[in-house]
């Protein structure tokens, strides 16, 4: 023992996702990712009890037989009606001003579809949202925590916009930490945003070949690294195995792929 | 149109559970308490699996919790959704194993069970205090040196030797149930000694 207890964080975690519960209860999860997860079932008994409810059935049936939003919601007409009774004037007028207005923009776009279809770039503009750092703050700090000092900083420059100076740090932590599968996510995050489309697709994809948290979200983003570069028929290969795979963003893959 | 609502659900997942909760009180729109759901849907049903034991009653158990929440949010002053949340669940679950006869004895056995942690850890004062701290690895020390023994174990192996709750299982005999057990336990008294022992400093 090193006698530092350097992992040791009182710090809020995010609770554990519907996949990262299937990747642990399957004993697919990497080492990173089981870290994470057993970490904060230490301090969430709400996640610390769904996996035992699971590991006490064996997960046998994981979540793939979860009642879908839509399905829940067709059980709350009560509700509904009573929402619509409660409409007042005002709403209501602002409603039906909502709604002419989304018919006239809805025009207007649905003409420029076919007045001419969308180049990646454009796609990826209309696409393309930033990622919120996700990870926790006592993790971050360099010096606290095992994570290298220059990912640290990195993060910090990336919470700040900052990416070109992100971009510096990240390739220095991914010197001393090659394998690292969040670093090589914020640090492909940071070259899109500085229209370095190849430099982030390269450590995108590998992130997205991997079994980690980041896999999926990996595989999104470099698609808009595809996007970027106008490269539509690596695009819509991309997100036919990523609908197919479902799980995140589906919504947002399939409409994207009827654009390309 | 669609792009703009794509865009909007997007912006949606990228909403804190306080975020949500209060635009969907202040909205009643959908579009926030369906995020809600599909973070922690599958959780509370795994929270129901625990106490029921049974698949199709967990499933009917959650979807009662969600119709709570969904009617209870807008005017409950709700400070942690995930602990509102929690607490729903086992009580659905509880008033659910009473109302049969026939399982009475899973809520002997839940009521007897475990004296398991029920209490989020989240205090975001307590850990900028622990953060901010110049340097607390002695104070850490002494802390874990006033655990007991199978505590102490425990959270050296986890957090020094970076260990997962297999590994410490085989390498120390006990069950994994009981390794988390211990790790909770330990890390719940040491938060208890060090806030203690911050105070003092702060003071």
């Amino acid at each position: 023992m090193d006698g530092n207890l350097h992992r040791l964080t009182f710090s809020p975690t995010a609770c554990v996702s519907q996949e990262e519960l299937r990747q642990y209860l399957e004993g697919s999860m990497n080492r990173d990712g089981i870290r994470r997860v057993e970490d904060h079932l230490l301090d969430c008994p709400l996640c610390s009890d769904a996996v035992d409810g699971f590991e006490t059935t064996e997960g046998e049936h994981m979540t793939d037989d979860l009642e879908d939003f839509e399905s829940f919601r067709k059980k709350l007409p009560s509700v509904t009606e009573a929402k619509v009774r409660q409409l007042k004037p005002t709403s209501y007028l602002r409603r039906i001003a909502a709604v002419a207005a989304i018919l006239v923009v809805g025009a207007v776009g649905y003409y420029f579809s076919f007045a001419q279809s969308a180049t990646g770039p454009q796609l990826y503009d209309k696409y393309y949202t930033y990622y919120k750092n996700d990870i926790p703050v006592t993790l971050r700090r360099p010096g606290i925590s095992d994570v290298d000092p220059n990912f640290g900083q990195g993060l910090l420059s990336y919470d700040e916009r900052k990416f070109s100076q992100a971009n510096m740090l990240f390739e220095r932590a991914l010197q001393a930490q090659p394998d690292n599968e969040a670093l090589k996510f914020f640090a492909g995050l940071s070259y899109l945003e500085t229209n370095q489309a190849d430099k982030a697709k390269s450590l995108l994809d590998a992130v997205a070949n991997g079994s980690g948290v980041y896999a999926k979200k990996a595989s999104w983003y470099s698609i808009m690294c595809d996007l970027k570069d106008n490269k539509k028929d690596e695009a819509k290969a991309k997100l036919d195995k990523f609908i197919e795979e479902g799980q995140i963003m589906v919504v947002e893959a399939k409409d994207l792929r009827a654009k390309l | 149109m669609a792009i703009r609502f794509l865009n909007n659900q997007t912006a949606t997942q990228q909403l804190s559970d306080e975020e949500l909760v209060s635009r969907f009180s202040a909205t009643q729109e959908d579009t926030y308490f369906e995020e809600l759901y599909r973070r922690y849907m599958h959780l509370a049903y795994g929270v129901c699996l625990k106490l029921m034991k049974n698949e199709d009653e967990s499933r009917d158990v959650v979807s009662d919790v969600f119709k709570i929440l969904y009617l209870k949010l807008p005017s409950a002053d709700v400070k942690s959704f995930k602990a509102y949340l929690y607490t729903v669940s086992r009580n659905e679950c509880i008033a659910k194993l009473r109302q049969k006869k026939s399982d009475m004895e899973k809520l002997a056995k839940y009521n007897h069970v475990e004296n398991s942690p029920t209490d989020f850890m989240e205090s975001a004062g307590f850990a900028a205090l622990f953060n901010t701290q110049p340097s607390m690895e002695q104070e850490v020390e002494k802390a874990v040196g006033q655990l007991g023994d199978e505590q102490k174990l425990c959270i050296r192996l986890f957090f020094y030797d970076d260990k997962s709750y297999k590994e410490i299982a085989t390498e120390t005999g006990y069950t994994e149930k009981q390794v988390k057990s211990y790790l909770q336990n330990g890390k719940r008294n040491l938060r208890i000694l060090l806030e203690k022992e911050l105070r003092k400093h702060t003071a």
